[in-house]
């Protein structure tokens, strides 16, 4: 018999006997697929009507039909489930036979190797999935033509997805193989499938976690992009999402190839070693055993460890290691007692455990002194090839007003590089300075009563290619104002963080402004003219020096509604404005919208004072003061500012108070938020206020 | 022919084939003799293909078995607990079978099951441990294979079934090449059809022997010699392996030709003499007290 037909009738054998996993599986995609379909057309058809249309893919569909080809293709989470189900399951059922000893000896005294026992199953496995995962998509297809939701689009989305349902599907199959062939019983195996999952993932959040407990400075940006490479399951669940996005999915198609393929070599490679007399271990390769009680104990210790100490307010370095020590011996009695199912052998002291204890301590003092000096780093200005920052107080005011288009602070300072860093690396040195002797126990402290603290995002970007990320949180210094009025005042900086820069006003297709007494007035400007208000506000804006930026009041916003682009969004931004933008509001106010800096006291009934303030003990003290006073209304209204005045450096805004205006005219709403100057005149009405409750 | 050297298996801690050095001829059935925890299975598995040997090397007519399919198709193991797959029957399992050993004999198979009486269309599970014992050997001998181990397999069988089991295994043997291996505890269930036992205990081998050249070379003889002076004299001149005498009857051990025995002992003209057969238990309990160990204990 040619090896060949041997394969091919293992493999017609195989599939007689996955009939009956067959017949589920048929009934569960049944479930998922066609009659999903038909549920989530029906209910389409219950709340919507033929005009209701969703925008997918640059495609409009109609509601029914946007729900089929969300059933068949991107939207239908049930199918995914039951993929990555499937294949777990079927994996250990079919190599259930390494866990039984009279199993173990029919398969392995058979004339048949172990490769190709492997193969035959695994191959087996994906053409049981295939033909009722196949039978069911026809029948959604069939319920999709009936409902009149069949589209091309559905017919091609789903079949790429079927493409990787099934590329998954292996690799699900595989890691839970693996998991069988490495250990000696269920259990053992189904944590060890777990574990395989979920492993990497584990790893980098006990990573971000010690970082995030003993590290100040480090800006830990989440990259969601490789890390849902870490597992299978965030890869396989990130596929629809892309589809929809209509961005490429060639590396999910990539990657699991590439999984799958490892898989397959690692699990051929471990069965040919794996001994035959493994069954009922826990862990089939006793060599294993101290490797894996290793890697399973250290980052599950220092995960609960990390926990447990976040919840501590002093001494966290002396409460971790002993929450640490007491996690090790737990995990460790605990992995013992799995691999011996003796209490008395899981507590006696075993040398992985003492190693387990250096690895965790060497963790532990590495971190608390910083051994890699992550806090003190600083390279060399020769080193640097450019420096990018983010400064909360300046970039803040602009980027919280815009609804859309808001780049992450980690693409900002990979993007927006300077090249003349000097006054960057000044802010640095300070911040390496600042954070010089802090220890965990100061990550606590989340109120500074005295300081007016600075949040600044500093970027080295080395000549070698590598680019490091720090984030510093800095008491508000003359030396530290100089340094940031310096970076403003320099065009190299502005022209990346002013919106006008990014703004493309071509796209313009209407101005709105917001003032104190009104909100989305549309301003009746356009072409030329809405182009002239713009242009001088650009001027404006752009001219306007540090200082400026600081103190002056911002007393509107001028918003810009962009016209509707090829995805069907309108992109809106809301530009401050501050009182100086005399030229700005002239052309304004020609045009039918004037923005005025101060409003009649008259028009005010009262005005409601707040302020909560941090008393240290994890608690607060809440005082208010309503002010109905003539005079004092005046004074709040001469300082008054809109709410995004209060990103500002070396500015006299006190944004521990809140504002709330009550107009006379009941019918005038504003929801625009105020925010206080700290001047003499103001400071004595604030003195007035009476503490309410506290917390 | 399957020849070992020195293998070695060890589960842990627990050693359960040290230093097997064994030779097994073609054509002859083996029986392979010890007490449970002897290394009885083990070995088997190794001869397999099951368990790879530790060190030590394993040939069957000159090859490695571990993974070496064109072997293992030559192979047949037959474990103390048979498995079948769920709601199988034994036509399914001999299909499945004939699936693997290319020399699978389908119709014989029939012909064996008619003749036992074990219907080959009913779920196997339904069967009875004999039956299922009875079932997987059939399923075994029909393989077709050069060799046949049995681990433990006459266990649980009645004595008809015992007996005509050991006819299948006799005339497989005289009418092909055809080698069965037989582990047992028991060695009352080896010696009526091996043709040569090997005596494993705590991993090794004791002793390895062809059972006919044991039994012509070992009697137990009973006598009665008037004379003590005579007693004496045979006592010397025979070659004396236990004796043991009750009143005037003297029982003895001697190993030699039965005739040149008697002839002996009737030169000292006894008022009686007579040779009893040996049980196998008895050649060993006699073979294994010459090595240094007492089988009774082994055994008890």
């Amino acid at each position: 018999m040619t090896s060949g037909s041997f394969f091919l009738k293992n493999l017609k054998d195989q599939m007689k006997k996955n009939i009956p996993l067959m017949i589920l599986l048929f009934l569960a995609f049944l479930a998922v697929l066609p009659i999903n379909a038909v549920i989530r057309m029906e209910a389409a058809k219950g709340y919507s009507s033929d005009t209701l249309f969703y925008e997918t893919m640059g495609e409009s569909l109609r509601a029914v039909s946007y729900e089929f080809f969300r059933t068949v293709g991107t939207g239908n989470s049930l199918l995914i489930f039951v993929m990555i189900a499937a294949g777990i399951l079927m994996a250990l059922i079919h190599f259930s036979y390494l866990h039984s000893g009279e199993k173990m000896d029919f398969y392995h005294s058979l004339p048949i190797r172990r490769n190709d026992l492997f193969l035959v199953r695994t191959l087996g496995s994906v053409i049981s999935v295939l033909i009722p995962y196949f039978f069911s998509l026809l029948l959604a297809y069939a319920a999709g033509a009936a409902y009149g939701a069949m589209t091309f689009m559905a017919f091609k989305t789903s079949l790429i997805m079927t493409g990787f349902h099934l590329l998954y599907f292996l690799v699900f199959y595989e890691t839970a193989a693996l998991a069988v062939l490495l250990t000696g019983n269920l259990f053992t195996a189904v944590l060890g499938t777990v574990g395989l999952l979920v492993y990497a993932p584990a790893l980098r959040t006990v990573q971000y976690m010690l970082n995030s407990l003993f590290f100040h400075t480090l800006s830990d940006f989440k990259d969601t992009d490789w890390e849902q490479f870490l597992s299978p399951l965030f890869a396989y669940s990130g596929i629809p999402v892309n589809i929809e996005n209509q961005l490429p999915v060639g590396k999910y198609a990539v990657y699991g190839v590439v999984l799958a393929v490892l898989l397959a070599v690692l699990c051929l490679a471990v069965y040919k070693i794996r001994p035959s007399e493994s069954y009922h271990r826990s862990i089939a390769f006793e060599k294993l055993q101290p490797v894996i009680k290793v890697a399973v104990v250290l980052p599950a210790s220092l995960l609960l460890a990390v926990s447990f100490t976040g919840y501590m307010s002093s001494h966290k370095f002396l409460w971790f290691v002993a929450s640490l020590a007491f996690c090790l011996l737990i995990f460790s009695s605990m992995v013992e007692f799995l691999y011996t199912m003796d209490i008395r052998k899981s507590l006696k002291p075993k040398t992985s455990t003492g190693v387990l204890a250096v690895l965790l301590g060497i963790i532990a003092v590495g971190y608390h002194v910083d051994v890699l000096g992550v806090d003190s780093y600083l390279p060399e200005k020769e080193k640097i090839e450019s420096m990018s920052v983010y400064i909360n107080s300046i970039e803040d005011k602009y980027r919280d007003s815009m609804d859309l288009d808001m780049k992450s602070t980690a693409a900002l300072l990979k993007e927006n590089r300077i090249e003349n860093f000097d006054d960057i690396y000044k802010i640095a040195e300070v911040g390496v300075d600042y954070y010089k002797d802090k220890t965990e126990d100061d990550k606590s402290q989340n109120y500074y009563e005295e300081e007016t603290m600075v949040s600044v995002y500093v970027g080295f970007h080395l000549t070698s290619g590598k680019n490091v990320y720090r984030r510093y949180l800095i008491p508000e210094t003359e030396e530290l104002t100089a340094s940031v009025e310096n970076i403003y005042n320099s065009w190299e900086y502005r022209q990346q963080v002013l919106p006008t820069s990014y703004i493309d006003f071509s796209k313009a297709e209407y101005l709105y402004t917001e003032d104190f007494v009104q909100t989305g007035e549309q301003v009746d400007a356009k072409g030329d003219a809405m182009e002239n208000i713009y242009k001088t506000y650009k001027g404006e804006l752009e001219g306007m020096t540090f200082a400026q930026a600081s103190e002056e009041r911002i007393i509107g916003y001028l918003c810009i509604r962009e016209k509707e682009n090829e995805d069907g969004i309108e992109k809106y931004y809301r530009l401050p404005v501050y009182e100086n933008f005399d030229k700005t509001r002239e052309l304004l106010e020609k045009a039918g919208s004037p923005m005025p800096v101060d409003f009649d006291v008259d028009e005010v009934l009262q005005i409601q004072l707040y302020n909560y303030k941090e008393t240290g003990d994890n608690g607060g003290l809440y005082s208010n003061y309503k002010v109905t006073d003539t005079e004092e209304l005046k004074v709040i209204l001469k300082n008054l500012s809109c709410a995004e005045a209060r990103y500002s450096i070396d500015s006299d805004y006190n944004y521990g108070y809140n504002v709330e205006i009550y107009w006379k005219d009941q019918d005038r709403v504003s929801d625009m938020s105020y925010i206080l100057k700290d001047t003499p005149d103001t400071r004595r009405i604030m003195e007035k206020m009476a503490p309410e409750n506290s917390d | 022919m399957i020849k070992t050297e020195k293998i070695c298996k060890s589960f842990g801690e627990q050693k359960a084939v040290n230093e097997v050095s064994l030779t097994i001829g073609d054509n002859s059935i083996f029986g392979l003799a010890g007490t449970n925890g002897a290394g009885k299975s083990t070995l088997l598995r190794m001869f397999s293909g099951v368990l790879k040997p530790d060190s030590g090397k394993l040939n069957i007519d000159g090859k490695t078995v571990f993974e070496n399919t064109h072997m293992k198709q030559e192979i047949f193991f037959l474990p103390d607990t048979a498995w079948f797959f769920r709601n199988a029957t034994g036509e399914d399992m001999a299909e499945y079978y004939s699936m693997f050993f290319p020399k699978y004999n389908k119709k014989r198979f029939d012909s064996l099951m008619d003749k036992i009486g074990l219907d080959k269309k009913r779920k196997i599970s339904t069967f009875s441990k004999g039956m299922k014992r009875q079932t997987a050997l059939i399923l075994g001998i029909c393989a077709g294979t050069k060799y046949l181990f049995c681990d433990e397999t006459f266990d649980g069988l009645d004595p008809v079934m015992r007996q005509a089991a050991k006819s299948i295994l006799a005339y497989e043997v005289s009418d092909r090449e055809f080698t069965p291996v037989i582990a047992s505890h028991n060695l009352r269930e080896l010696e009526d059809i091996c043709d040569h036992v090997g005596l494993l205990h705590k991993g090794g081998v004791l002793l390895s022997k062809d059972v006919e050249e044991m039994r012509l070379n070992i009697h137990k003889v009973q006598c009665v010699i008037p004379d003590p002076a005579d007693e004496e004299r045979l006592l010397k001149e025979l070659h004396v392996m236990q004796y043991e005498k009750r009143l005037s009857l003297l029982t003895m051990v001697v190993r030699g030709k039965r005739q040149e025995i008697l002839e002996k002992i009737d030169e000292m003209e006894p008022l009686f003499a007579e040779a009893i057969p040996l049980t196998l238990e008895e050649i060993f309990i006699s073979e294994t007290e010459v090595a240094g160990y007492d089988i009774r204990q082994l055994f008890s």
